[in-house]
């Protein structure tokens, strides 16, 4: 009987022991080792398409031995990673103990977090994660951004405290223009003029007329750089715009400016001088024409991914609209880019894993490998990269991925004027230089909602995206006549674009108050 | 066909003794039979799903009951797209019942009307071919072949002096495509049971209408066909119960943001939803709907075959 | 039975005008038919084996232009399709095997009449055609008993095909004799003993059927693949196809430089791959073939 005794007491001690233990090994005396004997934490994340394997990453096999804190890989590859991703969350048998890069959504971070499949941090972050704390306070709006509705906070978001790595910007290949007499184009008419040019071109000599006057990743992308010219906004990451006094939201899907957008892009895509794979293509396919040099005029965030010496990034084509806007990301970028699960046993060694990261050093570390083999410091201590990456034939981006996990986007990590050399190439830095005066205006960051809210918000964005973009895919490729406009934005209030509004609409008020 | 030794009728009591002197046929059944509850009647339970709202942590037992407990349907049939998507799946299947169905038995018909048996052979082994190439394999051969730009079709379209049509980004082409590539991989296979049992005909049958000078129309029409008819019945039932199953596989490789409007089907929408977006309760309603709507249709299809034709699976 | 040949009708000797204009009619269509559905397999033979450019310009269409293995030397190289090759391979040999064995475990006993309850057992078994969980509620099955990324995940979830089994239980109880059944019992032959001794040794065709169709199903799979397994070393070829083929993954990994010219040698590549990837399995149907006829015919028609 004593005995039995000893064994419920012991039994329901241990629950207690482990809460006492996972505090007792960490390391109190200075920032790392993070632990004072030796854990092993599972990690989850999206292993990008140019990743080498990450247990033999650099950033990790130098992160391990600095903390003391050994690392079960359990990466899943880019390919399906929606998939294995809602799998892993599906799985009976246990989490990985932190999501590391896992690409979760706002709903993701919502339903997982109610469920408590993911851990509150924001009692975490204040004790143990002085180096992200600091951050928030000097970037207010990113705790409202990564804070739910129901006032935790159960993901991190990455802080890109950089403008040049949240714009897309607009590469024109001066080259071509050189070749045939023409100056950058500043306006709708010279773009009209350059891309014509471009068309009957020969640039590579091969009497081909392979090279593609104008090109984008995606429709999706298309539209976030030239919607702007034609006066319309992202706000809440949507497409609506805010009215003059800052206090109505309007969806511009049925707006005329958009209509007109059509209309021109129509235009130009009958005259074959806008790429039409941008409907389907997988992004690898647009790299590597980007890499081909086929290109006239493009996007794309950085010159990372191509050879920039004919390229310069330039500013929007005025003409269309009085007031021109850039559409860029919040600096909590991206969302949900570090999570600890309610399998974790040793949550506080987890934050201090993370936080250590969002210090310079930690940043170095994640972005630029081992000091001395990757890269050295300049004179005022800066990191730079050490020669043959950023000028690596095989471009620098999947030259990265070969020693830490940035690459590929989506990895928790702290963006500064410092540490951002691969992104912000001078080439880069001057193309940003040239959107920055359309960037001064408020714009509002995709918000978390509450999961009834996301329910619904999932079926309606769904249908209303869904039938925009294919009808404005269809209305371009002239499979559907712009006298079916009225039909168009009718069905589309049909479906709920007023509901859809409004509840973003309702945030807003919320923000005003 | 073997034939029925008499038993003498034994009592109830000795049903139990005769059981057991074959252990051996039960000892047999006991691993298949436990696959088949383990594998596809556990997973039955799982349905239940479709009223819940799945927690992961708690399991599918342990998850709470919606409430409503029809939210996940109700929500289903709140989008826009809920019916469209119905009739996609219909309407695809439609389609390759339509084309599908008869396009083996027409080629049994053919091969059976061919007098050389070489070139029949060889006609037979050319139509089985495609049967083998996985849907992965035979939607990249669509994608290459249909390429605006280098496939073979618009070549052939553009020698003729046709413009070129991207067949594989249009919603106009979808259903056809779909319905073709089906047609064109699965008439060789779906033949060989019509060719069976085209050739258990009795071949007096044959002889006593060439007697009545019957063409050889008239003996596809009145002896062929009428002989092949139970076969035709009985795959034709099997096809109804199917008429909302179409395999995910291949709408989902072929769709793309151009014809989504026509290639959104429901169990692509249940992949979406579920496996990629991990709402669970959501796709396993939309599932379950599915299921529904096809035993319905199974059962009528036999009830009317049945009364109509006497015929039926059961 | 009646073999194909003995169905050849004498009609020969009275034939009439009309029948011959038939006859005509039916070589006409059948040689269409024949170049339309032999045409893409055709075309995709000898774009594997033109000089990619050519295949590209489109001057490609009836004959292989400048005969070149440049495509198959690239897919030569390509490590990812040979580990899948393998991975496939065993999934095929292991998951044909299992599928075979529980097949036989219970179409033979639904076969007897001997079996109690045999009525019940054969609706259990038939009814899982009609209704299913669905893909979720499997998939934390799945999950639960541990299966998740194991080998096994490829072979049990797919173990007994409802359909086969039913075509196979009507073969045994249609073909093989109900007097050689009693007979051995008679010579003292347990149910086991006859199964291995009198049933098998004549089933040879259903089994070959069988055999092909279960390999075809595993050869040809892929989603079970993607839901089930993580680690891409153990991925089927199927899988790593639809990479290659519908995703263009091996871009990700180019240079940067050739990439554009790489990606459009990589569209010809893919003929080749895909013949690489189907001769295996076309090749195994001339080992069934003359088995065919009797096995599919007898298993799956009623009476």
């Amino acid at each position: 009987m004593k005995k039995m005794l000893c064994l419920v007491l012991a039994l329901c001690m241990l629950p207690l022991f482990g809460l006492a233990d996972s505090k007792d090994i960490l390391n109190t005396e200075s920032e790392l080792p993070i632990v004072t004997e030796p854990i092993t934490l599972s990690i989850f994340g999206r292993q990008g398409g140019t990743h080498a394997e990450w247990s033999t990453m650099d950033f990790f096999k130098a992160y391990q031995e600095m903390t003391g804190i050994t690392l079960d890989f359990q990466q899943a590859p880019f390919q399906g990673y929606a998939e294995s991703k809602a799998l892993m969350f599906a799985s009976p048998d246990g989490y990985p103990d932190m999501l590391v890069a896992p690409a979760l959504t706002g709903a993701e971070i919502i339903k997982y977090g109610e469920d408590e499949v993911l851990i509150p941090l924001e009692d975490l972050l204040k004790e143990y994660a002085p180096h992200y704390t600091a951050l928030m306070e000097k970037y207010p709006d990113v705790e409202g951004r990564i804070t739910s509705p129901d006032g935790h906070i159960y993901a991190l978001a990455a802080i890109i405290a950089v403008n040049a790595a949240r714009t897309s910007k607009i590469w024109c290949n001066t080259a071509w223009l050189e070749a045939n007499g023409l100056a950058v184009p500043a306006t709708f008419e010279e773009l009209e003029n350059a891309l014509r040019v471009f068309k009957t071109y020969d640039a590579n000599g091969n009497g081909e007329a392979d090279e593609i006057p104008m090109a984008a990743a995606s429709f999706g992308e298309y539209l976030t750089t030239m919607a702007g010219m034609f006066g319309l906004q992202y706000q809440f990451g949507q497409r609506m715009n805010l009215s003059e006094d800052g206090k109505t939201l309007n969806s511009w899907l049925t707006d005329d400016r958009f209509k007109e957008l059509l209309q021109w892009t129509k235009a130009m895509y009958d005259e074959g001088l806008i790429d039409g794979d941008m409907f389907t293509q997988e992004r690898t396919k647009y790299v590597a024409k980007m890499g081909g040099g086929v290109l006239g005029i493009f996007f794309n965030q950085a010159d990372d991914a191509f050879d920039s010496t004919n390229y310069i990034g330039i500013a929007p084509f005025s003409g269309k609209s009085e007031k021109i806007y850039v559409q860029s990301g919040p600096v909590a970028r991206d969302m949900g880019t570090f999570a600890i699960t309610c399998d974790c046993e040793y949550p506080e060694a987890a934050i201090r894993w993370i936080d250590y990261l969002f210090s310079d050093e930690g940043s170095y570390l994640m972005r630029y490998g081992i000091e001395g083999k990757t890269w050295t410091r300049d004179a005022d201590g800066y990191p730079v990269y050490v020669d043959g990456i950023l000028d690596n034939p095989n471009g620098s981006g999947p030259t990265i991925a070969q020693f830490t996990i940035w690459p590929g986007g989506g990895s928790p990590q702290y963006l500064n004027d410092h540490n951002c050399i691969a992104v912000t190439s001078p080439t880069t830095q001057a193309a940003q230089t040239a959107l920055d005066p359309y960037m001064d205006y408020l714009l509002y960051a995709e918000p978390l909602f509450d999961a009834d809210t996301n329910d619904r918000l999932m079926i309606l964005a769904n249908d209303i995206n869904t039938y925009a973009d294919s009808c404005a895919a269809k209305m371009i490729r002239g499979e559907m006549s712009f006298d079916e406009w009225d039909t168009y934005c009718k069905t589309l209030e049909d479906m709920g674009l007023a509901e859809w509004v409004s509840i973003y609409q309702e945030r807003l008020d919320t923000y005003q108050d | 066909m073997s034939t029925v030794s008499p038993r003498p009728v034994r009592p109830g009591s000795r049903k139990i003794r005769k059981a057991f002197a074959h252990w051996q046929l039960l000892l047999l059944l006991v691993i298949p039979l436990a696959w088949y509850i383990i594998f596809c009647y556990t997973p039955m339970f799982g349905v239940q799903l479709a009223f819940k709202n799945y927690k992961t942590k708690l399991g599918i037992w342990g998850s709470p009951w919606a409430d409503p407990l029809f939210k996940h349907f109700a929500r289903y049939f709140s989008s826009y797209y809920a019916w469209s998507t119905i009739w996609n799946t219909l309407a695809i299947n439609l389609g390759c019942l339509a084309i599908g169905f008869p396009a083996p038995i027409l080629l049994a018909l053919l091969l059976n009307e061919i007098d050389s048996l070489r070139f029949r052979k060889i006609l037979q082994n050319i139509t089985y071919v495609p049967y083998f190439l996985s849907i992965v394999v035979v939607v990249s051969m669509l994608r290459l072949f249909c390429d605006e730009r280098y496939g073979v079709f618009n070549t052939i379209l553009q020698t003729f002096g046709m413009k070129a049509i991207p067949f594989m980004e249009s919603e106009t082409y979808f259903r056809p495509l779909y319905v073709i590539s089906n047609v064109w991989q699965n008439m060789g296979w779906n033949a060989i049971i019509y060719i069976a049992a085209l050739a258990g005909v009795d071949p007096a049958l044959y002889e006593a209408a060439t007697m009545d000078g019957a063409s050889r129309i008239q003996k596809i029409i009145h002896v062929s066909i009428p002989c092949i008819l139970p076969t035709i019945v009985t795959m034709f039932i099997l096809r109804i119960g199917q008429l909302m199953t179409i395999g995910f596989e291949k709408a989902y490789l072929m769709q793309n943001s151009l014809n989504i409007g026509k290639s959104e089907i429901i169990s692509t929408l249940v992949y979406k939803n579920g496996i990629q977006k991990g709402d669970y309760s959501y796709a396993t309603a939309v599932g379950l709907m599915n299921s529904v709507v096809n035993l319905i249709l199974i059962v009528t299809a036999n009830t009317v075959c049945r009364r109509a034709l006497d015929e039926s699976l059961w | 039975m009646t073999t194909i040949s003995s169905k050849r009708r004498s009609g020969h000797i009275q034939e009439s005008h009309g029948d011959r204009i038939f006859q005509i009619v039916v070589l006409v269509i059948s040689v269409v038919l024949m170049a339309i559905v032999a045409y893409p397999l055709y075309f995709t033979v000898i774009a594997s084996f033109s000089k990619p450019e050519d295949v590209l310009l489109g001057k490609v269409v009836v004959w292989p232009r400048s005969f070149s293995l440049e495509s198959y030397k690239m897919v030569i190289g390509e490590s990812s399709i040979w580990m899948g090759y393998g991975n496939t391979i065993v999934y095929t040999v292991l998951g044909t095997l299992v599928n075979l064995v529980l097949t036989i475990m219970i179409a033979y006993p639904l076969s007897c009449r001997e079996t109690p309850c045999r009525g019940i057992l054969t609706f259990v078994a038939s009814f899982t055609m009609l209704f299913s969980g669905g893909l979720i509620p499997t998939y934390l099955l799945v999950r639960q008993l541990g299966m998740y990324n194991t080998i096994w995940a490829m072979l049990l979830p797919s173990g007994i095909g409802t359909y086969n089994m039913l075509v196979m239980k009507n073969f045994f109880q249609s073909s093989i004799p109900g007097e050689l059944k009693e007979a051995a019992c008679l010579d003292g032959c347990s149910d086991l003993q006859t199964l291995f001794r009198v049933v098998l040794p004549l089933s040879g065709s259903i089994l070959a059927v069988m055999v092909l169709f279960y390999a075809v199903g595993h050869w040809n799979a892929y989603f079970n693949a993607l839901i089930y397994l993580k680690d891409r070393s153990r991925m089927p070829l199927q899988v790593i196809l639809r990479e290659i083929l519908l995703q263009n993954q091996e871009l990700a990994q180019g240079d940067g430089t050739g990439l554009y010219e790489k990606m459009m040698a990589a569209e010809t590549m893919k003929y080749a791959i895909i013949i690489v990837a189907s001769v295996p399995v076309i090749c195994l149907y001339p080992f069934v073939q003359k088995h065919f006829v009797k096995g599919v015919m007898v298993g799956a028609i009623k009476g």
